[in-house]
């Protein structure tokens, strides 16, 4: 045969194939996996939530979620990457609080913000969950008192470890110490992990983490003693730990694990999350999983967690506006 | 129970057929997914997840473990092959393995790196049997200092390691250190060198640079020639290691295997770190040095078994302790923790049969990963039989799809085309661009770990010096540069009594 | 450029010449301390995001500036490697800056068509029409292989799937 017939033949092979390709589309959404993006390292407490819920999202959405790990500049880096994703549905957040604080911080401290608030939409409100103040059970603090009464004997002497310069848990220290009334220095980290490994190798001198599920294996192992904790009453499971409260300090914080979208995601696919999301919390696999690790289920719709949002963002404005003006 | 019980009850669980098949399928898949650039091991696990929800914690386990080890043994092919590392551990094994490839040397060499990888696995997993407990302590020990003064012995033997100026290795190396400082800064939150642009935030990706460097910027060098270079086809009868290659060989894995072992304990990912110790140590202990670099198999073999013990000692403080340090063992973590398995310092007595099976497992995962690969060598091999004008645009869509892949970013892109261009530049100005890639890896922890010995010690350089694994590390980065400066002052006077009183060649005063 | 044509002496423009590679890495080692001091510094208790890259900056320039002096001393043997005489190399490049601006606008399979056909016909001696079809069948399987099989969201661009 010759050439021109050779040079029909591929064309229309290859528009067959294109054809034929075209003929496998049109699914709704989702065709393909979903990917959940946490913007702390592994390990830490917003991975002991999203990588369980996402483990049983298939069966809900259809697709598997796949998480990824975008640690870094206190949860900026993987809000940030969310914010500017295609919007279409797959691409979803794990926001922690740090997503209502940070834009303010860069608008506080007259840097270019990293992401703003109206960039994302809630699908819905996950889990809340408190932390635990911690130190290395070798340490010779007993009680939180304990550490406080030295602290003011010693100012700058001692060393605490959060999750990054002006992230949520640099901010709950900062109000404990001003509420205690200490100095101790400050040691940035990219997250829940890292802080972990400080405080078992006594980098630090005091830590936090995330109760229970990334503390209850080390706190088994024996490897760290709990002082307080940071929520309004004790929890069930820990009663002899004092809340911050009953000690004295008017400290309370709490992370809530929100998923969000970009805006500008069709609202189809909102909807259709929204759906999923609301099915995923309520699946028996995923609660039993929680309550291996302890963790309470708070599910708030995407419509009720705007509301929520919005004022929970001026709270945290008014807030940071106090600790950063000193 | 004591180890070698523990060991034995760990092959019964493991050793069942359902058990070996899903190994085998664990090491096939990760094979594949890690010969191809950009699509690591983390994609591979992550789609699987949902499919093991049926199975056994063990099983479910032993999967995502092979494909772990098997995605890591694939990117050492196409360093082999084609120059382009599929990640950055197997950088170091493009200098002497594509060496090889061009003599027609590339059967042995593949072969030699699954070998050496298998061995150090094996090993590995002997040593995280016996020490895991122990060494768990040694991880915890490596605070910020430490992990400082690390670097600086690992980015002084890479500027040593390559075979032309070390100033300019040096200056390759500080450029691919600031490349890493793009973005988001991780400890402050303060964005740099971005100008605005939020597909930067995150910063330059390393696989869109090392595909650049390596793969665009090879194929413009090769292009120029007007000449086609005589690439020795492989012969088929060539395909396996001599004798004299095996010989050469024990030595650098087991060494490798030592020092990829026990790098691979300490945290924050430093691994690729072993794989330069091993080829520096290789080159050092060699009777003819200046032969790395043109395909010497010591330097395959070495730095090969070092990265794959890495990975066997990153496993260490993921078990002992329950925190895992990279995404891989993260997504393992959730793994057993739906199946109600809760990895940390009570998982040996907990649930023995998974930690004991995990152990077998990757010994029989490293086996089934030689027992696979050594057949793929000859497929392999005929890729390099294409010729060129077919090879070099297909490796080229392969890089476009790899890099893509990642971030799904049209920038990545960009820094792809950019870094070819700039990497053909830098070669043609007798730069070797290899250090850029590597130091891009390390520039963050670098720096995390400068800022944070600072603040621990409240801004006295002295803590480096003062706490005894840091100052250790620091003295041996001295010695080190101490030797070669002597070596090479050595060097130059012999070729000035040699040559009389002629200047001193360029070349050597160059190498400093 | 010759020297005659630059309007210098000969050994002055090989100078010159040497001189120009350390003088680039000069430059970005200025651009990279500029860049290091629009972020807060810190101090050496607390150091800020522009510590470290201001100390490369700096380290950088350090190299350069020694680079030069060597090259300046001793130009003899030249810092570059020849140009190659045959334009190949050009034409690569442009290829791959064309497909990388037209990967998202068109999509993949259109633009990793023309890669592959122009790319084969630079680099080997072939004909338009063994380049054509090779690309039209290497573009269809690699679609076929990474989008359907690996999963990869490879965009569309103007096709309509």
């Amino acid at each position: 045969m010759n050439r021109r017939t050779l040079i029909v033949i591929s064309v229309m092979l290859w528009l067959a194939a294109g054809a034929s390709i075209l003929v496998g589309e049109g699914a709704a959404y989702p065709t393909k996996p979903i990917t959940l993006v946490v913007s702390f390292p592994p390990g830490g407490g917003a991975d002991t939530v999203g990588r369980p819920l996402a483990s049983v999202a298939h069966t809900h959405l259809g697709q598997p979620m796949v998480v990824i790990n975008k640690a870094g500049g206190g949860g900026a880096v993987g809000a940030q990457f969310v914010a500017n994703a295609k919007p279409d549905g797959y691409t979803v957040l794990h926001a922690l609080n740090t997503v209502s604080e940070l834009p303010q911080v860069d608008e506080l401290l007259g840097r270019t913000p990293a992401f703003k608030k109206e960039q994302f939409i809630p699908i819905g409100q996950v889990a809340v969950t408190p932390f635990a103040v911690i130190v290395n059970t070798e340490s010779r603090w007993k009680t939180f008192q304990e550490f406080v009464a030295e602290a003011r004997q010693k100012p700058d002497e001692f060393q605490y470890a959060s999750a990054g310069v002006y992230s949520t848990t640099h901010f709950m220290w900062e109000m404990i110490l001003k509420s205690t009334g200490t100095r101790v220095r400050h040691m940035p980290t990219t997250g829940g992990g890292p802080i972990m490994m400080a405080v078992l190798g006594k980098h630090v001198d005091i830590g936090h983490c995330v109760m229970p599920a990334v503390c209850a294996p080390q706190l088994e192992g024996k490897k760290i003693r709990l002082l307080a904790v940071t929520s309004d009453k004790r929890l069930p499971s820990y009663p002899d730990v004092p809340t911050l409260k009953e000690l004295g300090y008017d400290v309370t914080h709490s992370i809530w694990h929100a998923l969000m979208v970009p805006a500008a995601t069709p609202p189809e696919v909102v909807a259709k999350l929204r759906q999923g999301l609301k099915a995923m919390v309520e699946d028996e696999a995923f609660k039993a999983l929680m309550a291996k690790l302890g963790e309470r289920i708070q599910y708030m719709s995407g419509e009720e967690f705007e509301k929520f949002w919005a004022e929970d963002y001026k709270k945290v404005g008014t807030l940071l506006k106090q600790l950063i003006k000193k | 129970m004591g180890a070698i019980e523990g060991l034995l009850y760990g092959f019964s669980v493991c050793l069942t057929p359902t058990n070996l098949l899903y190994c085998a399928l664990g090491v096939l898949l990760g094979t594949i997914v890690g010969v191809l650039p950009g699509i690591g091991p983390l994609g591979g696990i992550t789609i699987l997840l949902p499919t093991t929800f049926g199975m056994e914690p063990v099983s479910a386990i032993i999967m995502l473990a092979g494909i772990y080890y098997g995605a890591m043994y694939g990117g050492s092919t196409t360093s082999i092959l084609v120059n382009i590392p599929g990640e950055a551990a197997s950088v170091v094994t493009c200098f002497d393995g594509y060496q090889m490839a061009r003599q027609g040397r590339a059967g042995p060499a593949l072969a030699i790196a699954a070998a050496g990888s298998y061995i150090a696995g094996t090993l590995s997993v002997l040593g995280l049997m016996l020490l895991a407990p122990a060494l768990a302590g040694l991880a915890l020990k490596f605070g910020p200092p430490e992990q400082f003064s690390l670097m600086v012995l690992g980015l002084v033997i890479l500027a040593y390691m390559g075979t032309g100026s070390v100033l300019k290795a040096l200056m390759m190396i500080v450029l691919g250190l600031s490349v890493a400082m793009v973005g988001i800064d991780h400890l402050s939150g303060f964005t740099r060198f971005t100008h605005g642009r939020v597909d930067l935030g995150d910063g330059i990706s390393f696989l869109a640079v090392a595909m650049g460097l390596f793969g665009v910027a090879e194929i413009l060098v090769n292009v120029e020639k007007t000449v086609v270079p005589e690439v020795i086809k492989p012969k088929l009868s060539k395909l396996l290691p001599t004798r004299e290659d095996w010989k050469r060989s024990l030595g650098p894995i087991i060494r490798g295997s030592g020092v990829g072992f026990f790098i691979g304990i300490l945290p924050g990912a430093a691994h690729i770190i072993s794989t330069f110790v091993s080829y520096a140590m290789e080159k050092r202990l060699s009777k003819h040095p200046e032969e790395f670099g043109s395909g010497r198999i010591e330097g395959v073999a070495g730095p090969e078994a070092a990265n794959n013990a890495a990975t066997g000692g990153a496993m260490i403080p993921f078990l002992a302790l329950g925190i895992p340090s990279a995404p891989a063992t993260a997504t393992m973590m959730v793994a057993l923790l739906i199946h109600g398995v809760k990895p940390g310092p009570v998982l040996m007595e907990q649930h023995p049969e998974v930690f004991w099976g995990l152990i077998a497992s990757m010994y029989v995962g490293n086996l089934m990963l030689l027992i696979l690969n050594l057949p793929l060598v000859g497929l392999f091999i005929n890729l390099l039989r294409v010729p060129q004008h077919f090879l070099f645009p297909g490796i080229l869509l392969v890089c476009f799809v790899g890099v893509y892949s990642v971030n799904l970013s049209g920038t990545d892109l960009w820094i792809m085309a950019i870094s070819g261009v700039v990497g053909y530049l830098l070669r043609k100005a007798r730069f070797d661009p290899a250090p850029i890639v590597l130091a891009m890896v390390l520039g963050p922890m670098m720096e995390q770990a400068l800022r944070q010995g600072l603040m621990m010690s409240r801004g006295e350089f002295g803590i480096f010096l003062s706490r005894p694994i840091s100052a250790a590390m620091l003295a041996a980065a001295v010695l080190f540069l101490g030797f070669h400066l002597v070596a090479s002052l050595r060097h130059a006077r012999a070729r000035r009594g040699a040559k009389g009183a002629e200047s001193v060649p360029v070349e050597r005063a160059a190498s400093l | 450029m010759s020297s005659v044509v630059a309007g210098m002496s000969p050994s002055a423009f090989e100078r010159v010449k040497a001189g120009s590679v350390p003088g680039v890495f000069l430059l970005l080692a200025a651009w990279i301390c500029f860049e290091a001091l629009q972020v807060p510094l810190g101090s050496f208790r607390m150091p800020g995001a522009g510590f470290f890259p201001l100390a490369l900056g700096l380290a950088l320039g350090m190299f350069a500036v020694m680079l030069l002096g060597m090259s300046l001393l001793s130009p003899a043997s030249g810092s570059t490697d020849a140009w190659p005489e045959r334009r190949d190399g050009v034409y690569l490049v442009a290829s791959v800056v064309a497909a990388v601006w037209l990967f998202e606008r068109v999509g993949f399979l259109l633009t990793m068509a023309m890669f592959l056909a122009l790319t084969t016909r630079v680099l080997g001696r072939i004909s338009w029409l063994t380049a054509v079809v090779l690309a039209l069948v290497g573009s269809v399987t690699a679609y076929v292989v990474f989008s359907r099989v690996l999963l990869i969201a490879l965009p569309s661009g103007i096709l309509p799937f």
